[in-house]
Formats: C-alpha cells, structure tokens, sequence
C-alpha cells in the first residue's frame, strides 16, 4: 500500500513538473505580445535576481551558528526566512532601478493591491496569533502571515516613495528644458 | 558621463522624455538614464532612438573627447 501512494506521489510530482516546464516554456515563447519590460529593466531585474539569490543564500547559513534553542524557537520561520530576505532585496533593487513594475504602468494600482494583501496577512496573524506569536517554545505559523503582511507594507511604502521621486524627476527635468 | 546630445536632440523635436520613451518602446526611466549616462543602450536602441530624431549615430552617441 505505501509503495503504491510512493508511486503515486512521484507520478503527481512528475505531472506537476511537467505542467510547470509547459506552461514556463510557453510564457517565454510567446511572440506578437508587445514586452512588458525594456531592456535595461530586463538587466536591472537580472542583477536583483543575483543580489536576491546571495542574500538568501546568506541568511541559510546563518543558522549553522545558532544554538538548538534559537532554531526550536524560530521553526518554520528558519525556513522561510532565506526567502523572505530575497525576495524582498530583489523587490527593493527593482524598485528603486525602475524595473519592478512593467512599462508604462501606473504604480496606485499596485499600491492599493500591495497594501490589501498586506493588510489582509497582517489581519490573519493577529487573528492567529491573539494569545501570543509563541506556543510550546517555539513561533506560530502566524508570524509568516505577519512576516508577509510588514514585507507587502514596505514594498507599498518603497513603490510610493519612488513614484514621488520620479515625479520630481519628471518635474526638474521639464524646468531645466524650459 | 551625461548625453547631452541625446537631451538636446530630443529638445529640438520638442519632444519629452515620455514621448520619446514611448516612440522606441522603452520607459521614460530609461531614456532618462541614458541622458544622465547611468545606462549604455544597445546598439538596437540607439539606432531606434537615432530614427525617431532624424539624426545619425555618430551625431548623438559619438564621444568627441
């Protein structure tokens, strides 16, 4: 009986890998779509994607110098944390490179989708986590919603300090032309 | 290093960043990165950008020093 769930599971897995290369394969060769990013985007978002990668890769290290108590006490969070940091390094660098949100598009939208998310985990960890974010020593699965919620608040609050600074830009440009 | 070749020949066709940015097909950050010298084009951008102004590459991109 488990080596048949053992089969099962590795046919699933396999499908869903499959799945996963067909669709990756098919986003990156359709043709006639007008881009969504330019060039020096497409090589901005490259170097957040490799400074994302070595942030996370970093911080898993970390743990191998922590005590057994200091990972019981973090439990998933040990996991999730790695991730965490990349992704927000590789948001951040694109943000403020112009290379986060596609051409020509208007940052409120996204602003208010940030910050619903946002609002929403943060929502959901403090509902989880009424009584506290620790229980039997270590963190409850709550402080990853409310890791979630502070990352969406400061990628919301990084898009609108750089639309205002672009704004500035468009403004002194304009002035230095007249 | 600042091109402001590229500045001048946009303002000769009345033309802003955002105009510009869209005629090539490229966001107005990164024609304002060019003109400030943050960022080396490709040469299939450059040409875009020479086209779009009427001018040669020489007359824009070529450094005189």
């Amino acid at each position: 009986m488990s080596n048949l769930g053992f089969i099962v599971g590795i046919i699933v897995c396999a499908a869903c890998i499959l799945i996963l290369t067909a669709v990756i394969i098919k986003i990156a060769h359709t043709d006639g779509q007008k881009p969504k990013y330019d060039e020096r985007q497409m090589m901005a978002r490259g170097k957040g994607y490799t400074y994302a990668f070595y942030t996370a890769v970093l911080v898993a290290i970390i743990p191998c110098f922590l005590s057994e108590e200091i990972k019981v006490f973090l439990g998933d969070m040990l996991y999730f944390t790695p991730l965490l940091a990349g992704i927000l390094v590789h948001i951040t660098y694109c943000v403020f490179n112009n290379a986060y949100l596609e051409m020509n598009t208007e940052p409120k939208r996204w602003i208010s989708v940030f910050t619903c998310i946002g609002i929403a985990n943060l929502l959901i960890a403090f509902a989880n986590c009424r009584e506290g974010f620790v229980e039997d020593g270590s963190l409850k699965s709550g402080v990853l919603n409310l890791s979630m919620g502070i990352i969406l608040v400061i990628i919301m609050l990084e898009i609108l300090i750089k639309s205002r600074l672009d704004a500035k830009e468009v403004d002194d440009d304009e002035e230095s032309e007249a | 290093m600042k091109n402001l070749k590229l500045k001048a020949a946009r303002a000769g066709k009345d033309m802003s960043q955002a105009d510009l940015a869209s005629a090539v097909g490229v966001s107005r950050q990164t024609i304002n990165s060019i003109e400030k010298g943050d960022y080396n084009p490709t040469i299939k951008l450059c040409l875009s950008i020479c086209k779009t102004l009427g001018k040669t590459l020489d007359e824009i991109f070529w450094d005189d020093e």
